[in-house]
């Protein structure tokens, strides 16, 4: 017997106690990592998706929770490109519309000429012609999720479309979206002479300085744009920002949750075993080795509680995105230092959380507690 | 009263006054007495009488509310010293017996050691060392609810032997066995006090269990009445 097997004995001698505790201590991990995982998810689908198109800076209507209802009006393309600094400008209309098998698809209208259509990594087909209005490039993954080749007709926004192409791009989100000319989108969606965003390339995007009096510029002449960086679309976005303060009370709730869960388990565990606790006093050990003993209990069931709470987490965050509703739009991003830093935490407040009843019984008179008072 | 200085002294009560409920109890009125090194004593009296008070006071387990408790003819100024004057230098043994119930009579004889001695090996060697003097070897393995009352209570001698302590404080150490079974472990207490030279106090309610120690001293209301060297089994080597 040594210092971990009488705290494990402790444990497994109070089965259903113990597996009720680490299934709240699991579940609440369960929340943190996926919710984390999710959020950090959607930034990185965001970033990676306008990095690989090229794009420098990103311009919105300010103020939007929803950055599809994001409506500026086309004619300031010309006045964006003439911005010093400013070498390209893309219009793009973008929205979630239903697509088959009851799903929803990222869709973007981009106009012609635009150079955002020179990042298309065809893999089969053709781009879209402007001449036919009713085509798109599916990402391979849509296309695949679908069951579409080129040449297949695929349903969009209720219309029947060609598949013109297929891209095979590097990043999650836009290999799953699907692209048409900007007419048909604006269009289909009832919103002529309107797009959701401008995309700009710039003559030198590592020059911060000149970054930021272009950006500088723009916010200052129309007052109700806003421009974001591709790191930063995701950070000053309502929606996305309401969905992660959602997420980040859910986790604190949930390892509240566990703390409370681990303190009452333990309050209740020593309570009824007072007595055992003056017999080790008794017997010599000392205030502060039964509060370790306590601790390590503590300790053990957040432990495994963890592990148990990762892989239900990773678990939970992969389904979540691989339902049809979000399916492609965001892949959890769970790395090893989210793990550590999880496990940590938790490790933590076990301890903290066992401290106080191990420090509660401790204080007793040892008498008091042999006596079974 | 009689305060005894042929012997050095192991455990000293001065003036020891134990009250409860607010004063309205007084389980210990002025107690001074000495307890000298290798001394067989019975603590005698009826139900109530402060036998048990008196030694929870020596043992540190309660807190005198006035007086002083000496050990070696000195104070312990903290819980923290009574600790470990338990784990160095002090047995206890119940009359409920008060082992773990989720440990076999080895590990409750094991966990004793654990502040004192750091190897496993060592521990679990010496455990079994103790399990084989009270006669337990066969039943090691065994957790108390698996053992009789008679060996419950070795299991618990055992254990208060676990770090050589030079007194061993006894509590009705018989209070809960049948006739037999009590003479087997009054018989194991004064074998152990003998062989091994510590001093031995225990609180009984049997006079037959008083007549075999050194010495008696007996108790009414929380005072000291008697206090009588007789033959008994006399002072260990």
């Amino acid at each position: 017997m040594n210092g971990l097997s009488l705290p494990w004995r402790n444990l497994t001698q109070r089965p259903t106690r113990s597996f009720l505790t680490l299934l709240g201590v699991s579940l609440s991990v369960a929340a943190y990592v996926a919710l984390a995982g999710l959020s950090r998810g959607i930034d990185n689908a965001a970033r990676d998706g306008l990095t690989e198109n090229g794009i420098h800076l990103i311009v919105t209507e300010r103020g939007v929770v929803d950055i599809f209802a994001s409506a500026l009006p086309m004619d300031l393309e010309s006045d964006l490109r003439a911005i010093d600094g400013v070498t390209n400008v893309a219009p793009d209309l973008a929205n979630l519309v239903p697509a088959e098998a009851d799903s929803h698809v990222l869709l973007n209208g981009w106009g012609a000429g635009s150079f955002l259509w020179d990042t298309v990594p065809l893999v089969a087909g053709e781009l879209p012609s402007q001449d036919q209005p009713r085509s798109v490039v599916l990402g391979s993954r849509l296309a695949e999720s679908l069951g579409k080749r080129t040449g297949d007709t695929v349903e969009l926004l209720y219309e029947p479309f060609l598949v013109a192409g297929i891209a095979e791009f590097d990043s999650l989100m836009n290999d799953n979206r699907a692209i048409l000319p900007l007419s048909s989108m604006q269009e289909l969606t009832f919103r002529n002479g309107v797009v959701t965003v401008f995309h700009l390339q710039l003559e030198d995007p590592r020059d911060a300085e000149a970054l930021a009096e272009i950006r500088a510029t723009i916010e200052s002449t129309w007052p109700r744009l806003r421009t974001a960086s591709p790191e930063g679309i995701t950070q000053d976005n309502r929606m996305v920002e309401i969905f992660q303060g959602f997420g980040w009370a859910v986790s604190a709730i949930a390892l509240v949750m566990a703390v409370l869960i681990v303190i009452n388990t333990l309050v209740m565990s020593v309570t009824e075993r007072k007595q055992e606790l003056a017999i080790l006093s008794a017997i010599g050990w000392g205030r502060l080795r039964i509060i370790a003993m306590i601790v390590t209990e503590g300790m053990m069931l957040t432990a495994i509680g963890s592990a148990v709470g990762i892989a239900l987490g990773i678990a939970s965050a992969s389904f979540v995105s691989a339902m049809p509703a979000v399916q492609g739009l965001v892949q959890p991003e769970i790395t090893w230092w989210l793990l550590v830093e999880i496990v940590v935490a938790v490790l933590m407040l076990g301890a903290v959380a066992s401290f106080y009843p191990a420090w509660r019984t401790t204080r007793m008179v040892p008498v008091t507690a042999l006596q079974g008072q | 009263m009689t305060a005894r200085a042929e012997v050095p002294a192991v455990v000293d009560l001065d003036r020891v006054r134990k009250e409860y409920d607010g004063g309205r109890i007084v389980a210990l009125d002025d107690v001074t007495l000495r307890f000298g090194q290798g001394e067989s004593v019975a603590i005698i009296g009826r139900s109530g009488s402060g036998k048990s008070s008196m030694l929870n006071a020596m043992a540190g387990l309660d807190r005198p509310t006035r007086g002083r408790v000496l050990i070696d003819g000195r104070e312990p100024p903290s819980a923290a010293h009574w600790t470990r004057l338990r784990q160095s230098s002090m047995g206890l043994v119940f009359q409920s017996f008060l082992l773990l119930p989720t440990l076999t009579a080895r590990e409750n004889v094991e966990v004793a050691m654990f502040p004192r001695i750091r190897s496993v090996a060592a521990r679990r060697a010496r455990a079994d060392e103790l399990i084989a003097e009270v006669g337990l070897t066969d039943r090691a393995h065994h957790r108390p609810g698996e053992l009789s009352g008679g060996e419950r209570q070795r299991v618990a001698i055992a254990r208060s032997l676990a770090n050589d302590p030079r007194v061993l404080l006894a509590d009705e150490p018989t209070g809960n066995l049948d006739s037999r079974t009590s003479a087997h472990v009054l018989e194991l207490l004064m074998d152990l006090h003998k062989t091994r030279g510590m001093a031995l106090i225990l609180v009984t309610h049997d006079p037959a269990v008083a007549e075999r120690c050194h010495r008696q001293i007996r108790m009414v209301d929380g005072r000291v009445v008697e206090d009588r060297v007789h033959g008994g089994e006399g002072r260990a080597a």
